[in-house]
């Protein structure tokens, strides 16, 4: 019994040695090294799952042009819903990846198995967007979560990607902002102008960054872009309080927007 | 940190080379001192696998300490193992030795030169025989006396057993700091002593080894069949690509391609095994055999070829390269090629761990090692798309720039005409050149005609190439020579070169900002550090006069270089051929050593010198004459400056044929002739025009040297009277280094010279062990009496003189302050 683990420890220090593989840190398989990625300790396949989105998109939203069933001209390069906004007081949103079944998967797998890796490759996802699309952001925030959420989840997942960014970039990263009330779930309201009326005065700044904020670029870090309007709501609170741009950076954009499923209903 | 272990047997093979290195400044230990430090060494090893885990690093650093103590252990073990066994090396000299042993090198013959290394398995020294206790070998050396024994010759093969007697003697080299030397690259061998054998007679082949000698018949039969083939000049080539014979490649066509950086194409190198696996491997996939067994044959055709073509450094390495990835490909496992490169480098240094100063071996590892490392980093500092442009671009970026700076450091120039050529020429000689040469050659034993036709496509072919690649390098174009003259800068280049390609993946990877803060202030730091160093190095050396006395062996060159840049050349060495007479054809050897292009060349290139301000010739005597013959050739002078009496001998002609051919103006000293070369810098010619000096030394040209303080008084060969003339006409003061008339001979350097001018320091220009016994014991004598120190080029190797305000400093070669 005991030559046996002996022996399988053997095998695989030889095979450290000697054939070194690195294992995807999504899927577990083993990464093909000769070709090239995004990021390198990634397999093929989990890359090409991860769908960024290049080429034409909003350029406040990141809404992606293939994803609407409008065609947008040279001159106009916001989608019909940032159009329709009067005065956005979030100057623009960049995410990493499209909320696709795959990053349904990865997410959730993150969420309820509590995988480290994926912790890493999501910081990696953020930082190359944030290399892509940001520059000259004093100040790194979160969309915090209800106290009473947060002791039912455990943890806040958009703080954890805000300070892993950190780790990466540099800019410092501050609870601005506390969550005053306790909103129902997104996917359970149904009409836009219920879920403004609900996220209302959801957030105040709080006092200890009151001051620091002022003339400041912020950049507010969140999992899923989904309708906006929740970062939306804090954009306004944290230019109220004296920001001077405020910019959002989420890892994944849902593209299941309301104009996308009317189609579908007709 | 991660990507140290990425792969595991690279960082380890670097490890290694700093072990050997170690090994070597080391001194060697008690036997049992190593067999301790091996002993931690595997318990090293053992905690490394008893704490392996995969996510951490600790098991590697444990690795790694071991390695590094086992190689510290190989090299120690190894200079133990190869010294001489013969250590007395006064009573050996000139003894009679008789060795037993094998051929242990392809018997080299050069004109009437033989030459083989054997290994000994019995020494008979005065009647007494001793088995070998080290694995010492012996360089033989035989002359030939008539053509006839040529054909005796033919029969001694490597691996074959010999008796032979011969006279012991200790390999002698001309000490130049940055030139070649031969004494050292022989002990690299565990060459130490020489065998020179009188008579055909004292040898004797006793019996054949087996298998090197069917691989020797059908090495032979190959030779054949394309000497059949190609004519004269194209054999040799042919033989040289395919199966790394290239002893008959006429020296012009080697030159051309080593100055165009093509020598790699000469001699068969990892890109030459590269197209043959490629070609056998393409023609077994059609054979439609399995994988394995495709990898399995490449495998055993790849030792085999190995074995053919002599087995030399980079063959080596490729072949075990090509080896363990298809080892890799059979176990179906992917065995990373860089790992292959860090493992091929420990196994070949384990076996051998000299050669690790082998130009052969460095180039090809270190290319092969940019090549595969380098590449992808490269890519991506140009947007090129194209994806042949690409590669082709990066492999010619990333080849000439790992060679570059070892190709300077070991030949002391550099063309950049390389990248044109190799960008041109690779192709050619993959494509085209390379496989139609092994289409002939296997074509001539089925289909001979047809062979035969595409041999002399390939002939019409080459000799185009060979007139275009002769025309290009006697442009000398965007040639660039010295610098890089220690190995310290080598390694400062190469560490500059490895961080430049990975500086950028370091600024875009995923690692914490503080991490790659921390990397790039010690980035600023160092190379802050870096140009304060060499800004100071400027400053202070900016105004330094040099003198070099080059050892050129018997005879006289010294090299004056200036403050602001102008050199000065007097006399340039050569030797006095014994017998001028044997002019028969045979015997000439195929690139004979000559002063000129041999020594003054690469150690005026050493020094960054392509061209001279002035030449002198002191005298026509063939030990200063001798070197100017071949240096006009390859080394621009603005001016020569000669006695009145030039020319006088027949070499004297030869030269000032050459010299007006080059449109080079001669002048003509006599009496005193002044010259300023900077405001700080003067030089005196003193030609003694007296008509009662008739001996052609009294002739010589004298100099007279003052850099800012400090005189220099150069005799040339000029002797006793005509020292006593100098002193009372020209009432000579005192000077500073008297650098001694003709090499140190009774006949020169007289009691009252020294008393006129009271040197503080005396060089002398002198052969080893030369026939006149210069320098004589009553001239040391004299100049001991007086108290003044003597540095002399036999012992000690050239003389370098630095001179500036403060004064002058004296530096023998190995004392040359190396940065």
């Amino acid at each position: 019994m005991k030559s046996g683990i002996l022996s399988y420890h053997l095998k695989a220090y030889w095979k450290e040695l000697f054939f070194p593989e690195e294992h995807c840190m999504i899927c577990g398989q083993i990464v093909d090294s000769s070709r090239e990625k995004r990021i390198n300790s990634i397999c093929c396949r989990c890359d090409e799952q991860l769908e960024t989105i290049e080429a034409s998109f909003c350029k406040r939203c990141h809404k992606p042009l293939y994803k609407m069933n409008q065609v947008m001209t040279e001159h106009q390069l916001l989608c019909e819903d940032c159009l329709s906004l009067d005065t956005p007081h979030l100057t623009k949103n960049r995410s990493a990846v499209i909320y696709n079944d795959f990053m349904k998967e990865v997410l959730a797998l993150y969420k309820y198995r509590g995988k480290e890796t994926l912790a890493e490759v999501f910081s990696y996802l953020l930082k190359l967007t944030y290399d892509a699309y940001f520059e000259k952001i004093d100040i790194l925030t979160y969309i915090p979560l209800h106290p009473s959420r947060l002791v039912e989840r455990g943890f806040n997942q958009a703080e954890q990607l805000a300070i892993q960014l950190h780790v990466l970039i540099g800019v410092p990263v501050f609870p601005i902002m506390n969550r005053v009330k306790d909103t129902t779930k997104q996917s359970k309201t149904t009409s836009k102008s219920e879920r403004k009326k609900q996220l209302d005065k959801a957030f105040v700044v709080d006092e200890e960054y009151s001051q620091l904020i002022k003339d400041k670029d912020i950049l507010i870090v969140d999992d899923i872009y989904t309708t906006g309007s929740t970062l939306e709501e804090a954009a306004k609170i944290l230019r109220e309080e004296g920001a001077h741009q405020v910019y959002s950076l989420t890892l994944a954009r849902a593209i299941f927007s309301r104009s996308f499923t009317n189609t579908l209903r007709s | 940190m991660k990507s140290l272990i990425k792969f595991p047997l690279l960082t380890l093979a670097f490890i290694w080379l700093v072990g050997l290195v170690i090994g070597i400044y080391i001194p060697n230990t008690h036997p049992w001192i190593n067999g301790i430090v091996i002993a931690i060494a595997i318990l090293f090893f053992m905690v490394s696998i008893r704490i392996f885990e995969k996510q951490k690093l600790r098991w590697f650093v444990f690795l790694s300490i071991a390695i590094l103590l086992i190689s510290v252990m190989r090299m120690q073990i190894y200079e133990v193992t190869h010294q001489s066994q013969l250590k007395d090396v006064q009573a050996l000299e000139q003894q009679r030795i008789g060795i037993r042993g094998v051929i242990d090198s392809k018997p080299a013959i050069d004109g009437n030169q033989l030459q083989m290394v054997v290994k000994p398995s019995s020494i008979l020294i005065a009647n007494q025989e001793y088995s070998p206790i080290t694995k010492e070998r012996f360089l033989v050396r035989f002359y030939l006396q008539k053509e006839e024994e040529l054909i005796y010759i033919q029969n001694y093969q490597e691996g074959s057993m010999i008796r032979l007697y011969g006279i012991l003697s200790r390999p002698r080299s001309l000490n130049n700091p940055g030139l070649f030397h031969y004494e050292e690259y022989l002990s690299q061998q565990s060459i130490y002593w020489i065998v020179r054998v009188k008579e055909l007679a004292d040898m004797e082949v006793t019996e054949k080894f087996s298998l090197d000698s069917l691989l020797n018949k059908l090495h032979s039969e190959i030779e054949e069949k394309i000497a059949e083939l190609y004519p004269n000049p194209y054999d040799s080539f042919i033989k040289g690509i395919l199966i790394g014979d290239r002893d008959d490649l006429p020296v012009e066509i080697e030159k051309d391609f080593s100055y165009l950086g093509l020598s790699h194409l000469l001699a068969i190198s990892g890109l030459h095994l590269s197209i043959f696996t490629l070609m056998i491997s393409g023609i077994l996939n059609r054979l439609r055999l399995s994988k394995e067994k495709i990898a399995l044959i490449t495998i055993l055709f790849v030792l085999f070829y190995m074995l053919l073509t002599g087995a030399s450094s980079s063959v080596v390495r490729a072949s075990l390269m090509t080896i363990l990835v298809l080892y890799g490909y059979l176990y179906k496992n992917s065995f990373h090629s860089l790992q292959a490169l860090g493992l091929a480098f420990i196994i070949m240094t384990t076996y051998q761990p000299f050669w690790i100063f082998n130009i052969g071996f460095q180039l090809s590892f270190l290319i092969t090692f940019f090549i595969l490392w380098g590449t992808p980093k490269l890519e991506t500092f140009y947007p090129i798309t194209v994806l042949p442009w690409k590669k082709a671009i990066s492999l010619l970026i990333i080849t000439q720039l790992a060679s570059f700076s070892l190709v300077l450091y070991h030949f002391h120039q550099y063309s950049f005409l390389a990248w044109l050529a190799n960008f041109v020429m690779v192709p050619i000689f993959s494509m085209f050149i390379l496989p139609i040469g092994i289409l002939s050659l296997i074509l001539s034993f089925i289909l001979f005609p047809i062979a035969k036709l595409l041999s002399y496509v390939l002939i019409q072919f080459l000799s185009m190439i060979f007139s275009i690649i002769h025309f290009i390098s006697q442009t000398n174009l965007f040639q660039m020579v010295g610098g890089f003259s220690s190995a310290y800068n080598i390694i400062v280049f190469y560490l500059i070169l490895i961080w430049l390609l990975v500086r950028k993946k370091i600024k875009g990877s995923f690692i914490a900002f503080q991490l790659k803060k921390k990397v790039f202030f010690f980035e600023k730091l160092i190379l802050g550090l870096l140009i304060i160093f060499i800004s100071f190095q400027q400053l202070s050396s900016h105004d330094d006069a040099w003198i070099s006395l080059i050892d050129v062996g018997q005879g006289d060159s010294i090299l004056i270089e200036t403050e602001k840049g102008q050199n000065i050349l007097i006399d340039s060495g050569g030797s006095i051929p014994f017998t001028r007479e044997e002019t028969e054809e045979w015997k000439v050897s195929k690139d004979p050593f000559e002063i000129g292009e041999d020594v003054l060349v690469p150690y005026l290139y050493q020094r960054g010198i392509k061209k001279l301000q002035m030449a002198v010739l002191t005298h026509e005597d063939l030990d200063h004459i001798g070197g100017y013959l071949t240096l006009v050739d390859h080394l621009p002078i603005e001016s020569f400056f000669v006695g009145p009496t030039f020319p006088r001998t027949e070499s004297g002609k030869v030269l000032e044929k050459k010299l007006l051919e080059k449109n080079i103006p001669i002048y003509s000293l006599n009496n005193r002739t002044s010259l300023q070369i900077t405001p700080d810098l003067e030089v005196h010619f003193i030609y003694l025009n007296e008509s009662f000096l008739t001996k052609e030394n009294d002739q010589s040209i004298i100099t007279l040297l003052e850099a800012y303080q400090t005189k220099m008084l150069m005799m040339g060969d000029l002797e006793e009277r005509g020292e006593l003339n100098l002193i009372e006409k020209y009432k000579l003061n005192e000077v500073d280094i008297l650098k001694v008339g003709h090499h140190g001979s009774k006949t020169s350097t007289s009691q009252p010279l020294l008393d006129a001018i009271k040197p503080t320091a005396a060089v002398i220009s002198v052969g080893e062990n030369n026939r006149y016994n210069h320098p004589s014991n009553e001239v040391i004598e004299r100049l001991e009496n007086a108290h003044i120190p003597i540095y002399r080029t036999d012992t000690q190797g050239a003389i370098l003189i630095k001179i500036n305000q403060k004064g002058y400093k004296i530096f023998p070669t190995n004392k040359v302050p190396s940065f």
